[in-house]
């Protein structure tokens, strides 16, 4: 009864810690709106007469300017944009002259896509690789370990990246080199955008199976880095647990230490690696940029890098904005899964508050 | 709490004394060197350093590695290995000046905001977070993006997305050191708060920011290498690494050594920078038990 009450105190104080970040997050994003904003307008010269170049008339860059309301004031021109902001409306891009919305909106799901299969691959082969390297715990596993994490760190993922290319898809021919599909495959009909998710839902088996292939390659490029990064912290916190008192109690019932680690010790070392989980999701993001220049990879990160390279004010903003609030978001979702698997740092981030 | 910090007006002997026999740190801090090395006698260790110019050899048109080109030639005919080590250059330079710019803006915000506390506190970090809530090659890219692009706009880039790391580390140290009781005792003889700041405060972050640093000058070097990897750093003739792995990669699988050697060279040059950190990080934790 009394257990119950605790129980309930407890999940109110963390529903209110959330709301308490997501309030937080609020303002981070007006802040990260502003200076975006700002940054794309102290560019010096003329925006307009940039993105139109040398030969545009004084007409076009006149209406131009009017267009991006550049002739008002900075701080009229910053809530003219957050007003069209809040209307779902980031203007129209320079470089493909449809609304920037509409651009992200085709461009993202590819990342998405992306993204969340390389954070698959890294959790996965990060606690096999950590819990492995507990079970046989000697210097052997220790010293691969550590030389593993010092090249996902070092080795930038372009380099990553075009190493993968090289071996196995030019010289052993095992996987493409491009695109999310093969020649002549159409893609599934449109429902979330990601095509795995939509040919498995419209029972498109084929299309399923020749998305994974192309989506192999890239999601492990992304995810190298990282996988080393999870393992060693996996198996620091393995360890950690191993040594605790109730994993001796387990021990002494008789059970196998490969029993202890999946059934005992995996819960409790999981929640130190799951919030580094955010932060290495988040250089994901960052990567992805570099992958999908490295495998010609559709998303809104390859649309990032060409419009920058166009100077499309609108575009550059709207994507910067996009790839943070993804950002912000993976990072409250990951807290709020480390308090889902792990309570009791529900209740000591209510009393750190 | 209150002695949970090692106090210490300069680096103690028996830190600098370690640091030297930690393995990590000294193969770190050889490789380093060496870099370092090669970047600044350029122009006498490259076997031919009219290659880093506007270079062009029709004869000698993308030969692979031999005995005159360890590291092949490129599309014009170019020594890849002349161009690798000018290519250093360019790499050190940037790290030096984004550090040069960062650090002390970044390290002076934080150690105000742990020391002063409530509306100071709360505007620098809040800021802080904002800049942070934005990955980072991506706020380089677009600050790069709508500024012309050049070695000078590229370093200012990596400048802006660089100093809320060391004001957040900075903020993090300086808490715990402002509520030592030695603190106290400055103000209660009537030091002034600069006076604090710089001679009590500062020299007690000074070891975990100079271990950063050591760390940040392979990762400035990966960030600066995955700007012009894309196409936002320098344009050619100028010999720099990721442009260099860029227009290699195009010509895959054809001339690998084209991309595979620049490629290397960053991987050293990172390694060798990230082992002398890791290493200094070791002893750091050693001398504040």
């Amino acid at each position: 009864m009394r257990n119950s009450a605790l129980q309930s105190m407890m999940s109110r104080i963390y529903a209110s810690q959330l709301t308490q970040r997501l309030v937080q997050s609020v303002f981070v994003l007006f802040g990260v709106s502003a200076l975006i904003f700002f940054i794309a307008r102290v560019i010096p010269g003329d925006p307009a007469r940039l993105a139109l170049g040398p030969n545009a008339s004084p007409e076009q860059v006149a209406s131009l300017r009017e267009q991006l309301n550049l002739d008002e004031p900075a701080l009229t021109q910053y809530f003219l944009f957050l007003r069209d902001l809040f209307h779902g409306d980031l203007g129209i891009s320079l470089y493909s002259g449809r609304p920037v919305v509409r651009d992200i909106l085709e461009q993202l799901p590819a990342t998405v896509e992306l993204v969340l299969f390389s954070a698959v691959i890294m959790i996965v082969a990060g606690v096999v690789i950590g819990a492995v390297a507990t079970r046989y715990q000697n210097r052997a596993a220790d010293y691969i370990i550590r030389v593993l994490s010092l090249a996902g760190i070092v080795v930038p993922s372009f380099v990553w990246a075009i190493v993968l290319m090289l071996i196995l898809a030019f010289w052993l021919d095992l996987l493409p080199i491009a695109g999310r599909l093969s020649q002549g495959m159409e893609p599934p009909r449109h429902i979330t955008g990601l095509y795995t998710v939509d040919a498995l839902l419209t029972g498109n088996i084929p299309v399923f199976f020749d998305a994974i292939y192309h989506i192999a390659l890239p999601a492990f490029a992304l995810s190298i880095a990282s996988i080393s990064q999870e393992s060693r912290l996996m198996r620091a916190s393995l360890v950690e647990t191993m040594s605790a008192p109730f994993i001796e109690t387990a021990r002494a019932y008789g059970r196998t230490e490969s029993w202890i680690i999946r059934k005992w010790a995996m819960r409790p070392a999981l929640v130190p690696a799951l919030t580094v989980v955010g932060l290495d999701i988040a250089s994901k993001i960052g990567n992805a940029f570099l992958i999908e220049a490295v495998f010609a990879w559709p998303g809104i990160a390859r649309y990032g890098v060409e419009v920058i390279l166009f100077k499309d004010l609108n575009a550059i903003i709207g994507t910067v904005l996009v790839i943070s609030l993804a950002f912000i978001l993976i990072n409250i979702i990951v807290d709020f899964l480390v308090g889902l698997v792990y309570p009791k740092i529900r209740l000591q981030g209510a009393t750190d508050v | 709490m209150s002695s949970q910090v090692k106090v210490f007006r300069a680096m103690p002997q028996s830190f600098t004394a370690g640091v030297f026999r930690n393995p990590l740190f000294l193969s770190g801090f050889v490789i380093a060197t060496i870099v370092v090395l090669v970047a600044v006698f350029a122009p006498f260790v490259a076997p031919y350093p009219e290659h880093a110019g506007p270079f062009v050899d029709f004869g000698n048109v993308r030969t692979p590695p031999s005995a005159q080109h360890w590291l092949g030639t490129d599309l014009v005919g170019r020594d890849v290995l002349s161009r690798v080590i000018f290519g250093f250059r360019q790499s050190l330079l940037m790290a030096v000046v984004v550090l040069g710019l960062s650090v002390p803006f970044g390290v002076t915000l934080g150690i105000v905001a742990a020391y002063f506390r409530g509306f100071t506190e709360i505007a620098i970090m809040r800021v802080t977070d904002v800049f942070l809530s934005i990955p980072s090659l991506v706020l380089a890219m677009a600050v790069l993006g709508v500024l012309p692009p050049s070695m000078l706009n590229a370093m200012l880039a990596v400048s802006v997305t660089w100093w809320p790391w060391f004001t957040r580390l900075a903020y993090n140290v300086a808490r715990a050191v402002v509520s030592e009781d030695f603190i106290t005792a400055s103000k209660v003889v009537g030091a002034s708060h600069s006076a604090i700041l710089i001679r009590d405060v500062f020299p007690n972050c000074l070891p975990t920011i100079l271990t950063k640093m050591a760390n940040d000058v392979g990762f400035i070097i990966l960030v600066a290498s995955s700007l012009s990897f894309l196409g936002l750093g320098l344009k050619p003739p100028t010999p720099d690494l990721g442009s260099m792995v860029a227009s290699g990669a195009n010509l895959l699988p054809g001339s690998w050594w084209l991309t595979l050697g620049p490629a290397m060279a960053i991987v050293v040059a990172v390694m060798g920078f990230a082992l002398m950190g890791d290493g200094l990080r070791d002893e750091l934790d050693k001398a504040k038990k």
